[in-house]
């Protein structure tokens, strides 16, 4: 019974993030254009590197956790280059006092990320 | 069980789908700022998104904290310094609050960067003014203005606003006032004045016309201590402060820094039809310039903010027939400054009853006189005076245009009631609280943003600073309704698909 709950709550929960992963990327996505047209009209009230971290923890979990061979989700390469972009994107955002060599050191987390992420053992690798 | 799940799924997939429309609309909805006010805080905790940073950062210290409490603070060591924040819409007014400390600088103000002809084209307000602050008359206050009394004869300052119409003896200090200056029972005179005294560079002065044409002979001779071009315009301002007449004075030929200084010519401004009222000129040039004479048939001449005289030795070299007598100048700056480059302009210099030792070159030197108007006797010349006010070469060629329109406090011999919308900051815990508000009709908006400076004048050369803890700026325009809402959205996306 509790082992059932527990199933089912971590279900629940790998289900959330299902959802949570690309309304995140969506939404960020659609507020950056529209940030685009008029500046300030979202970064002056709300800081949208909330929605890219939402967009990383969930991606990652889905990583780790979501083994279902025939989920509707990318395959994990597709995730793997989508969450890897995105950290680039975050660390090159963080990194502007070091100025020039942000290029080179977000790429390298990048690169990094990318590694670790496909080195991670899938049961349907 | 596995029902309770599916039905929490949906709940929650619902939640997460609608809450970026809910947030979307939230953020357009505060972006439109319906209710017409909206305020910006930055408190140097972390960078923010809609004021930056103070700049530049080589003139303001690391940002600092007060030990083991969430308050962080930083320094302006070097002035000016500026700000920029965003403006979601267009606004009518803004409102800059600033929390500070000032130890011993008279005048800090800040300023709005408004549009113009040049770049710098800033209309600074005064933040802190310890000069009108150390004035010793009745007060009546409001939150947005100030009216001190001579004598307590109004109980409120709108009973003033009342009668001001009426009155002459009373000035304004940053307070929009719509009056014309006169001089009642104005005579135009007929003879030529002379002034002998050698100036140096760049001056302006105010002067007064009333039938009568505008006649000026300037004398002037190039020294040719630098390379390059030394040319001369004579500029003529109305009493609206737009220029209405420009003559350029082309150099003497001589451009190298090894020719001789060129012999003395004579340029005559003459302008006739003008409408009774003070006019300002400016003689803008580089200090290669020296008016050896100014010859005028006007009756007024008083000069604005500087003069900077050079009869003396140190000038030998180049003009072998200066006249090394000492000078006399009739005052009513409030605090005044001194500036020699040379040894020979170190002096003693009297102002009124009081002294001031200049014994050092390239150092700038204060003094707030206890009294006005001032009667400073330069036994050696080859100062720099300076200020925020006026003054002249005699008590007789003085006078003041600027009483409606006052950029500091002056001398008030004749004046009994000052009207202003400068507030006395409030201090808490430590800190000033000062404010100053701007129409921004005519401000200068680059990329959606306001751009500010905090000024302090003595900051630099006191080698003082002025602790910052927190600037809020505040911006309002009228309220929107629904319908202009939408108005206001579909011209806009009429206009972006255009």
């Amino acid at each position: 019974m509790r082992k059932r709950l527990l199933n089912n709550l971590g279900q629940l929960i790998l289900n959330i993030f299902k959802i949570l992963f690309p309304v995140s990327v969506i939404t960020f996505i659609i507020y950056f254009i529209i940030e685009n047209f008029k500046v300030g009209i979202i970064s002056n009230y709300f800081d949208m590197h909330y929605l890219l971290l939402i967009a990383l923890v969930s991606g990652f979990f889905l990583l780790m956790f979501n083994h279902k061979k025939n989920s509707y989700l990318p395959y994990k390469k597709l995730l793997s280059i989508i969450l890897t972009l995105l950290i680039i994107f975050i660390s090159f955002q963080y990194l502007q006092n070091i100025e020039k060599m942000r290029y080179f050191i977000s790429l390298l987390i990048g690169l990094a990320t990318y590694i670790i992420i496909n080195l991670y053992p899938s049961k349907y690798d | 069980m596995k029902r309770l799940v599916n039905n929490l799924y949906s709940f929650f997939k619902i939640i997460i789908i609608i809450i970026p429309f809910i947030l979307l609309a939230f953020l357009i909805n505060k972006d439109l700022v319906r209710s017409g006010t909206i305020s910006f805080v930055y408190d140097f905790s972390q960078d923010s998104p809609v004021i930056t940073n103070l700049f530049p950062a080589n003139r303001m210290s690391d940002v600092n904290k007060v030990k083991d409490f969430d308050i962080y603070w930083q320094s302006i060591n070097n002035e000016p310094v500026y700000f920029e924040t965003r403006l979601p819409q267009t606004f009518d007014k803004a409102e800059v609050e600033v929390m500070y400390q000032n130890n011993d600088l008279p005048l800090i103000q800040i300023g709005l960067n408004n549009m113009g002809s040049n770049e710098w084209n800033y209309d600074f307000k005064p933040l802190e003014n310890k000069l009108l602050d150390n004035l010793d008359w009745f007060k009546l206050e409001s939150s947005d203005k100030a009216l001190y009394q001579r004598k307590k004869q109004y109980l409120s300052i709108d009973q003033f606003l009342e009668e001001k119409d009426t009155l002459t003896n009373f000035a304004a200090y940053n307070y929009d006032i719509d009056r014309k200056f006169t001089i009642p029972n104005y005579l135009a005179s007929d003879d030529y004045k002379v002034m002998d005294k050698t100036l140096r560079g760049t001056h302006s002065f105010y002067t007064y016309i009333k039938d009568e044409a505008l006649d000026f002979v300037f004398t002037i001779q190039d020294i040719n201590r630098a390379e390059g071009l030394d040319e001369l315009k004579i500029k003529l301002y109305n009493d609206q402060g737009i220029l209405i007449y420009e003559k350029k004075v082309d150099d003497d030929g001589l451009i190298s820094k090894y020719d001789p200084a060129s012999a003395s010519r004579n340029i005559n401004f003459y302008f006739e039809g003008l409408a009774e009222g003070a006019y300002k000129i400016v003689l803008d040039c580089a200090d290669e310039i020296f008016f050896r004479e100014i010859k005028t048939k006007q009756k007024y001449l008083t000069f604005i903010d500087r003069l900077y005289l050079v009869d003396n030795p140190s000038y030998s070299d180049g003009f072998i027939d200066l006249e090394y007598k000492p000078t006399a100048i009739y005052s009513t700056i409030p605090r005044l400054g001194f500036y020699t480059s040379h040894k020979e302009g170190k002096q003693l210099i009297g102002i009124n009853n009081e002294v001031i030792e200049i014994d050092e070159t390239h150092k700038n030197y204060y003094l707030t006189p206890s009294s006005m108007p001032v009667y400073m006797f330069i036994p050696k010349n080859d100062i720099k005076v300076f200020g925020q006010g006026l003054m002249s070469l005699s008590d007789d060629m003085y006078f003041n245009p600027e009483i409606y329109n006052l950029r500091n406090i002056t001398d008030f011999s004749n004046i009994d009631y000052l009207i202003t919308d400068y507030i006395k900051p409030t201090l808490v815990n430590g800190w000033q609280t000062g404010k100053v508000s701007f129409d921004l009709n005519n401000a200068s908006v680059i990329n959606r943003k306001l751009r500010f400076a905090i000024s302090a004048p003595e900051l630099n050369s006191l080698n003082e600073e002025i602790p910052v803890l927190q600037i809020k700026v505040t911006l309002t325009k009228e309220p929107l309704s629904l319908s202009e809402f939408w108005d206001k959205t579909f011209s806009y996306i009429k206009k972006k698909l255009k």
